[in-house]
């Protein structure tokens, strides 16, 4: 009989779908701006599409009212205080975490997180600096997007893209450590089976995060020297995107395939449960739909490119 | 960062326990389950990436998702409840219909958040006294001290909300007695 605390199974693949989703948007868009776009909400502030490129940024987008750019502002230099006072917080933790380390009592792991936390708290930080940099000299909300237009000759949307390109990097440099601390247990057998591998995929999207991050720089200052419209320049990074997707959907599915060799192996040897191997194949065939979702939607951005270029 | 490898992973292995977590408290009413459980996740890729990963993963999910709950059913009047959908066989409150999740919860979301935490612990995850005070530092009596002043506010929260003709069909609403139905005066954890 199903337990009745169960959650759909529908629910579960529903859910991971739009985490996923969520998260790649989050990333995209920046850090801070989904927080401010809530804030927006709040204040009654909402956003229109830049439809038509740099020129065309809507009298809606302006924050007409002082009471609501003052709210605005107000929210955003409280969250840089609580930001700058996390960045005080973790500072101190790492001082704490290397004194630990000097006297043998702390790892290096923790240390490595510890240092994580730092970087990601100064990129807090800065990205709401220059969020409130851009309201005050624009008195709009912030823009994201790499079509968005410079403001008094700056352009803010790559300063927040290289923030987050140098969390990018730091991460990638963490987890290129775990993966080689990773190689270094198995070489000497206490690594967990797999771990190595998971690991590998680990670093892998991290490298994807920073191509991803790079790939907005060089559309944005394509777009910025007049060589691609507004809407190319949104499916350049589409296409990016969903490549992106393909490959590490492709390195997942070479991990889940070993996984999948490994466990059928501990069925025949009546180590492991059936059952064990069959989630597994499940997690295969989603890792599947999910590859020729993300082919779909890159072929799809590529034909609609083809066709605009052939327009020119 | 948050990757979404990693985020697979926290994903694969806290959803159920989550799902669970929240579905016991609300009577196994799917819908409501399902909107708290994505609430709460959408709240951990808010937080997690800006704010780094807490250090426990799982009890920062379910915190969030009490805290949605109790959230939830302080904006709502209780609903009325047939007694017989709080006849629960032990002696735990765990609410098998929605409805009777939903009055339970509503005196909850009423207490004082140690007073209801104490509550969860005991009729909700089936802790013993023992544990609790384990957990909380404290001694078994004080726990069950705590627990016993922590009932009766739970049911002086109920009681304008419960009729003494606990079997009368015709009533205008559905009734329930709750020291019987919740098991509020005493239970077998009791000392």
């Amino acid at each position: 009989m199903p337990d009745a605390h169960e959650p759909d199974p529908r629910f579960v693949d529903r859910l991971e779908w739009q985490l996923g989703g969520e998260l790649r948007r989050r990333y995209r868009g920046g850090a801070m701006q989904w927080s401010s776009y809530r804030a927006l909400k709040i204040a009654g502030l909402m956003l229109i599409s830049v439809a038509g490129g740099a020129a065309a940024v809507s009298a809606s987008q302006q924050i007409g009212e002082s009471w609501r750019r003052e709210l605005l502002e107000a929210r955003l230099e409280v969250q840089l205080e609580l930001a700058r006072q996390r960045v005080q917080m973790h500072t101190e933790v790492a001082a704490q975490a290397r004194d630990a380390a000097r006297l043998g009592v702390g790892g290096e792991r923790e240390l490595m997180y510890v240092e994580v936390r730092i970087v990601q708290a100064q990129a807090d930080a800065r990205f709401m600096e220059l969020e409130l940099e851009e309201i005050k000299g624009s008195g709009r909300e912030p823009l994201g997007e790499v079509s968005s237009p410079l403001v008094d000759g700056r352009d803010f949307v790559s300063e927040r893209i290289r923030v987050r390109m140098e969390v990018a990097r730091h991460h990638l440099d963490v987890v290129q450590r775990e993966e080689e601390l990773a190689r270094q247990r198995a070489e000497v057998g206490v690594g967990a089976e797999g771990e190595l591998r998971e690991r590998a995929l680990v670093t892998a999207e991290a490298e994807l995060q920073v191509l991803v991050l790079e790939k907005q720089l060089d559309v944005r200052s394509a777009y910025l020297a007049s060589e691609i419209s507004a809407v190319e320049a949104e499916l350049r990074l589409l296409e990016s995107e969903a490549q992106n997707r393909v490959v590490l959907l492709d390195l997942r599915r070479q991990h889940l395939s070993v996984e999948l060799d490994r466990l059928e192996a501990a069925i025949a040897a009546g180590t492991v449960s059936p059952l064990v191997a069959a989630q597994m194949r499940t997690r295969v065939a989603e890792n599947e739909a999910q590859i020729r979702l993300a082919q779909a939607e890159r072929e799809i951005v590529r034909r609609e490119l083809e066709k605009r270029a052939s327009r020119q | 960062m948050l990757t979404e490898t990693e985020l697979t992973r926290l994903y694969g292995e806290h959803t159920r326990p989550l799902y669970a977590f929240v579905s016991r408290r609300v009577g196994g009413d799917r819908t409501l389950a399902e909107d708290i459980v994505q609430d709460a996740w959408l709240r951990a890729i808010d937080s997690w990436p800006r704010r780094g990963m807490p250090d426990h993963p799982r009890a920062w999910l379910l915190r969030v998702a009490r805290n949605l709950l109790a959230s939830h059913f302080r904006r709502r009047r209780p609903l009325s409840v047939d007694p017989s959908e709080l006849e629960v066989a032990d002696d735990r409150v765990s609410p098998e219909t929605p409805a009777s999740a939903a009055l339970v919860w509503w005196g909850l979301a009423r207490l004082r958040e140690r007073q209801a935490v104490l509550l969860e612990a005991f009729y909700f995850e089936g802790k013993s006294t023992r544990q609790i005070a384990d957990e909380w530092g404290l001694s078994e009596r004080a726990v069950e001290g705590r627990l016993r002043r922590a009932r009766e506010r739970l049911e002086k929260r109920l009681r304008p909300y419960v009729r003494a003709d606990t079997h009368t069909r015709d009533a205008p609403e559905p009734v329930i007695e709750p020291a019987r139905a919740l098991r509020l005066s005493g239970g077998k954890n009791d000392a």
